[in-house]
């Protein structure tokens, strides 16, 4: 029977998830926090922590809680709402789900539920200077030498890293005609000898920090490895696959505050001796927002849902959901701002963290422009 | 019809001694960024441009086909346009070199020659048209923008003076270098709309005006301020067109150029749209060049499709300023959102081909010096500057649709 409503549970989830934000993250905080140098609050990662948000995909055997994607999803989207940065989406979601789905059972055991309880930060240094989110961007190098690896090579456009203990690194250690092949995954150390960070959103008005990762013959040991030698494309790809729909859902929670936002102003908002909201142009814009929304929250949802009943074709509607949300977003708060006239590029108002957003997301996990792409792809079956 | 502009052999002579003088008078051995913030101010870059403006303004330049009397060049429109395309060439310009803000001459300069007393426009236009003298622009208000005839600043008659009260926002740039606000106030509070609204021309330096800093979203020329005018007293001298057009001015707030701007802009190709063709035709991706990508080239003929209606509208503006032709009466409108809608359509398309290397801005990963992360906001931070596209399209209405004609 089709029912498109949350389970009692998830609604549970959401009023916690909403309540959370409104009370610890108002407008203010999302500012300051967005706008600090490390664009993230250790504070409220703890708290987010100790609500088991970070573990909540993670296998219960772990120190997760098992939950479902639409679970977690729900979550993300008024995380969206309310603009709030984190590594969950990194740590929680990317890179735990690679170790849980691709690890030995010892890393699972070290790894995870620290993971889980927030300690440990994780983040996914997979795109390069080459930018994209398939196989074939992928050229740093890691070569065998005396019992270990050394990696060389540049990851860029990194978030979270900055903040992180650990980075699972896609290396390349075999190069063949299928670049799907001969790629390996190595958890490395923040701290370790050769590589270096740099923050490469300095200056720019970014939504979220971007990190340069230089590996300079940067030696880890074999046990560093994630999954098998050259197979790590093949636990990473359905991990991006999954994590797409969820960063997604973060979205539909930043077009639904821009959507309220927009419905405060055009019915207090007056000119000519009228509330704004009474000119056909500026409902227009609201509609289109709505149509944005609508749009990316049900394409999100189905693709969420597929992945969590295994249904069969994850990869057309979670291609079709990061399409939509995208686009809807940056439209949405272009849309936004414009209704809002001088007052919507104000960056003392908290519109402007999620114009920054829609530009940083846009790209993240894979841009329209390569995935519609993939879509055309998939509809032709070549 | 012709599309090309052609000097007769008088105007290659002057086109010549235009370029000539340029070269001695300009000399530049350093870029000068798209990006205003870029320019720090009373750095060099800062006081280069504010040198070249003064050295422009001197020869009349500025306004080159306003009458010499009141400080302008005293050109054709023929020279005038010369003058302005040759400026247009050199890399000072993109930074509105012209001045800080331009419309001092094209909007207050007009409204100061058309309502002004004979006295004012020899007081102010001369520095005005020199580029001597800075003017913010204090139309908008927290309660209204577009709805400029609903201003609630008022201008109180008490002797030889107007008492000022008020707020107006959004003026001025973030170089705090006002001398002047022009000012736009409720005279008569008991008169009807559109017949109650006086102009100023208001020192900065009076007692009661005080000011703080409004942040907008970077990449636009005219981040601005908030200023407060408390029981600031303007003597008359300084409300243009004296007692008798006290409220009078609305008429002008909305004129027409008198002495039009011939903008050669359009002469000049898209810097932006050029280092991107580049940049594809270099680049690859997958093994691939980029300007193969069937997208990426749809993306950039997009582009291309909306520089070329910019450029034409350009033109035509240019030539409607030249001969003095009134077509329908909404082109000018038309060409402003038409400018609104390209840069937008530029921002997205070269966010969609170059990936997030579009909003990095740190020198040694930025594109294009930073220009593409410039270009990225600068449509957001600019889609209401001056008029927001809904009251473009409510004003180009009356003409366009002919409701009930
Ligand atoms: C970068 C920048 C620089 C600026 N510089 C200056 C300056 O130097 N001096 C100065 O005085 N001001 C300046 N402004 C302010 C600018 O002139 C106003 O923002 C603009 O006129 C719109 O007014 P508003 O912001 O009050 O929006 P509002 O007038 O409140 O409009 C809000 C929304 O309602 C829409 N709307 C209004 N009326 C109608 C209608 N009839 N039909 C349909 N839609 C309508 C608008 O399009 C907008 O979407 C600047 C603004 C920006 C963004």
């Amino acid at each position: 029977m089709v029912d498109l409503a949350l389970s009692e549970a998830q609604e549970i989830i959401k009023r916690t998830a909403h309540d959370f934000v409104e009370r610890e993250f108002p407008a203010p905080l999302a500012i300051e926090v967005n706008e600090s140098e490390k664009g993230f609050s250790p504070e409220l990662w703890r708290k987010m922590a100790d609500l088991g948000w970070v573990g909540m995909i993670l296998p219960e055997a772990y120190g997760g809680t098992g939950s479902s994607f639409v679970d977690m999803a729900v979550i993300f989207q008024e995380l969206g709402w309310a603009a709030l940065p984190s590594p969950l989406l990194s740590s929680g979601v990317l890179c735990g789900l690679t170790i849980s789905e691709g690890g030995t059972e010892q890393q699972k055991k070290r790894l995870l539920p620290s993971i889980a309880k927030g300690q440990r930060i994780l983040a996914l240094a997979l795109t390069e200077p080459d930018y994209g989110w398939g196989p074939e961007t992928v050229k740093l190098t890691a070569k065998a030498k005396n019992g270990k690896f050394v990696l060389n090579g540049t990851k860029r456009y990194i978030p979270d890293v900055h903040i992180a203990d650990q980075c699972i690194c896609v290396a390349r250690t075999s190069q063949g005609a299928d670049p799907q092949e001969g790629i390996t995954l190595f958890l490395v150390d923040k701290s370790a000898q050769g590589l270096s960070c740099r923050d490469m959103s300095a200056g720019a008005q970014i939504g979220e920090k971007l990190n340069e990762l230089a590996f300079d013959s940067v030696e880890v040991d074999h046990s560093a490895v994630i999954g098998e030698v050259d197979k790590g494309w093949q636990v990473l790809s359905p991990v991006l696959e999954k994590a797409t729909p969820v960063l997604c859902a973060y979205m539909v929670g930043g077009i639904q505050r821009a959507w309220e936002m927009a419905v405060s102003y055009i019915n207090t908002r007056e000119a000519f001796g009228r509330t704004i909201g009474s000119f056909e142009r500026i409902q227009d814009h609201v509609i289109e927002i709505v149509n944005a929304l609508d749009s990316a929250r049900w394409t999100t949802y189905e693709a969420l849902w597929k992945i969590d009943e295994q249904k069969p074709g994850i990869t057309k509607s979670v291609t079709l959901a990061k399409i939509v949300s995208s686009e809807g977003y940056r439209k949405a708060v272009d849309l936004t701002s414009r209704i809002h006239g001088a007052a919507g590029v104000d960056t003392r108002f908290v519109l402007y963290q999620y114009i920054k957003k829609s530009r940083s997301f846009y790209h993240y996990l894979g841009g329209p422009m390569a995935l519609r792409k993939r879509m055309a792809h998939l509809l032709f079956n070549d | 019809m012709d599309f090309e502009f052609r000097d007769t052999p008088k105007l290659a002579k002057f086109r010549k001694e235009v370029r000539a003088w340029l070269d001695l008078n300009m000399p530049m051995d350093f870029e000068i960024p798209d990006n205003p913030h870029d320019v720090l101010p009373h750095s060099a870059k800062y006081e280069f441009i504010l040198k070249a403006r003064h050295a422009l303004g001197a020869k009349g330049w500025l306004a080159p086909t306003w009458p010499k009397e009141y400080g302008g060049g005293g050109l054709s429109m023929e020279e005038a346009a010369i003058v302005e395309g040759e400026v247009a060439q050199r890399p000072w310009s993109r930074f509105g070199v012209g001045d800080f803000f331009p419309s001092t001459i094209t909007q207050f300069g007009v409204q100061i020659y058309a309502i002004g007393t004979e006295e004012q426009k020899k007081r102010f236009l001369p520095p005005i048209l020199k580029g001597e003298i800075i003017r913010w622009n204090g139309s908008t208000e927290p309660d209204c923008g577009s709805d400029l005839a609903a201003v609630k600043t008022t201008a109180i008659r008490d002797g030889d003076e107007y008492v000022v009260n008020g707020t107006k926002v959004w003026l001025g740039t973030q170089y705090d270098n006002a001398d002047y606000i022009q000012l736009i106030a409720v005279t008569d509070p008991k008169a009807a709309r559109h017949h109650n609204i006086g102009l100023f021309c208001v020192p900065v330096g009076l007692p009661g005006i005080s000011k703080v800093r409004l942040p907008m979203i970077r990449n636009c020329h005219t981040s601005g301020w908030q200023m407060f005018f408390d029981n600031v007293r303007v003597p008359v001298e300084y409300l243009i067109g004296g007692h008798e057009n006290a409220t009078n001015a609305w008429r002008v707030l909305s004129t027409a150029t008198r002495f039009p701007q011939p903008n050669m802009g359009w002469s000049v190709r898209d810097r932006n749209q050029e280092f991107v063709l580049d940049y594809v035709r270099k680049t690859k991706r997958d093994g691939q060049l980029l300007s193969q990508d069937p997208d990426v080239r749809e993306a950039l003929v997009e582009t291309e499709i909306q520089l070329e209606i910019n450029r034409l509208f350009g033109m035509r503006q240019n030539w409607i300023a030249m001969t003095g032709k009134r077509l329908v009466g909404y082109e000018a409108t038309q060409a402003t959102l038409q400018g609104k809608v390209t840069t937008a359509t530029q921002a997205e398309a070269y966010a969609d081909i170059l990936g997030p290397a579009a909003l990095i801005k740190d020198p040694e990963w930025a594109l294009f010096d930073g220009n593409i992360e410039y270009k990225h906001f600068a449509p957001v931070a600019m889609a209401s500057a001056g008029i927001t596209q809904e009251v473009s399209k409510m004003i180009m209405t009356r003409w366009a649709c002919r409701v009930g004609d």
